[in-house]
Formats: structure tokens, sequence, C-alpha cells
């Protein structure tokens, strides 16, 4: 599982790794298509490309939404994809890393993501927007591309019963489930395909 | 249907909630005849899975009956 510690000089850092039975470049290719990665990652409204190293990012935020710009410092197909970005004075940077699984088929994949909390207004809604466990999130995020890659598909009980602790309307779920799965089949955006043996 | 509910860490209940839909084409409905309780309901019930959220119904070690099927269920 992710886990979060607070680096010298007040940066802050998540890292995770996990192990997803797809090659090396099948995973960098797929992440590194950054407009479908709002597919995977619960937080990311859209991605846009500016250029062949910048792009515009639109992250959900309580009450809204907050945008920055981030650009790729190092790029080397089936190995390393990072970035940093700015905007909103926040200095943040990413890293995403495929290796070999050293036992079986597979790739290691490892993300570490560091951020300085700003300060006033702005730092809060930033606090928010990360969550107060941002490890989790990544968790989240990772296993969902896991099982894209894996599968074709993620498996899930959204639009399906829960107890009453969980106050989302129910029939708006379903409606967007069914709305989500038109569209989708209409434009497959996501790679997909029958599980299969990378090596 | 009737269903066990996670309501936090160490806190379980048993509600009735609305009956289950077909919504994907690969979706299937199974009517559960009993179901086990698995070593990893306890890593849920004590609150080390993060994904887990208010009201998810547990029980992932069944038994039942399919039901109802998608159009692209096959055998």
């Amino acid at each position: 599982m992710a886990r979060e510690v607070v680096e010298d000089g007040g940066m802050r850092m998540v890292s995770t790794s996990l192990t997803i039975r797809r090659t090396p470049n099948e995973l960098y290719q797929q992440w590194r298509d950054f407009v479908r990665l709002p597919d995977i990652m619960e937080q990311v409204i859209s991605v846009v490309e500016l250029d062949e190293r910048r792009s515009h990012w639109q992250v959900s935020a309580p009450g809204g939404s907050v945008e920055w710009d981030a650009e790729i410092v190092d790029d080397v197909p089936s190995e390393v994809i990072s970035s940093h970005g700015w905007g909103l004075d926040v200095e943040h940077s990413g890293e995403v890393r495929f290796v070999n699984a050293r036992q079986g088929p597979g790739t290691e994949m490892s993300v570490v993501l560091r951020w300085r909390p700003p300060a006033g207004a702005v730092g809060a809604a930033i606090a928010k927007l990360t969550g107060d466990d941002p490890a989790r999130q990544l968790d989240v995020d990772l296993h969902r591309f896991k099982q894209r890659m894996e599968t074709g598909d993620v498996a899930t009980t959204r639009g399906q019963p829960r107890g009453s602790a969980q106050s989302d309307d129910l029939q708006d779920e379903r409606d967007e489930m069914r709305e989500e799965a038109v569209s989708e089949a209409a434009n497959d955006t996501f790679a997909s395909g029958a599980p299969q043996e990378t090596r | 249907m009737k269903a066990v509910c996670f309501a936090g860490t160490h806190d379980i209940t048993v509600e009735n909630v609305p009956d289950p839909e077909l919504i994907l084409s690969t979706d299937a409905i199974v009517r559960v005849s009993s179901t086990a309780i698995c070593g990893s309901d306890l890593h849920l019930y004590n609150g080390y899975n993060p994904a887990m959220k208010m009201g998810d119904i547990l029980g992932h070690e069944f038994m039942g009956e399919v039901v109802e099927v998608g159009s692209e269920v096959r055998r």
C-alpha cells in the first residue's frame, strides 16, 4: 500500500508500487496517453495535450475544479515518465517507472508524487483537493489501472445496492452508469482485450 | 433484499437494501443461498482496505443461483 511522508523542507511525498501482468511497454504506452488518464484517476476531470511535452490538467475540487500545466521532464519509452507542474503556486512533480518483474510475467510499476502544500487560501483549496488521504487515493487509482490493463475492464459495484450509510442516490448512479456504457460502446477509448501472458 | 453492510471499522449492520439490477451487458444477478466469512473479510472489518466505502455489502464467498444475465453473458 502507498505511504505518505513529509520530507525535509516540507515537501510531502506519496509513493507506491504494484505488479501488473502486462509488459513495461504496454503500460508505458497506456499511461503516456495522458488524455485517457481521467478514466483511471478518479479526481482528474480532463487532460489536454498542449504539445509533445506540455499538458493542461483539470482536477475536481470541492465546489469546482483546479487547473494547472504540467511539463514532461523525462520520457523514456517502456521505462519512465516524469513531469513537474505549476499553476496555483503549487510546486509538484510525479514519476512513474516500469521495470520487468523479477519473478514471473509482468511489470513492477512504481509511482512517486511530491508536492509542497502552499500557504493561505490556495493552500486550503489544495489540501481539500488532495483529501485527507492521498495515499489511499493513489492505491485506489492504481488498482483500477491494473484491472483495466489485465482484464480490459474494471469490476465495480457502482450502481448496485449498498447500505444506508452511503448517501449517494442509487438511481442517479444507475442512470449515469447506463449513459456511460452507451457512450463507451460508441467510442471505446481504452485499450482492451483478453488477459494474456506477457512473456 | 437483506444485506450485511459495512458501517465503519468494527461496525456491521444488517439492513434491507434495494435489489440489484442489470446495468452493464456483462452483468449477472445471483440469488445468494449462503455465504461464508473469508479471511479477507477480517481486513475489511478491521478497516484495512482503502477502497472500502461506508455501506458496502460484505460476503464475497457466496453460493447461489444465477437468476438474470446481461445480453453479452455466455455460458
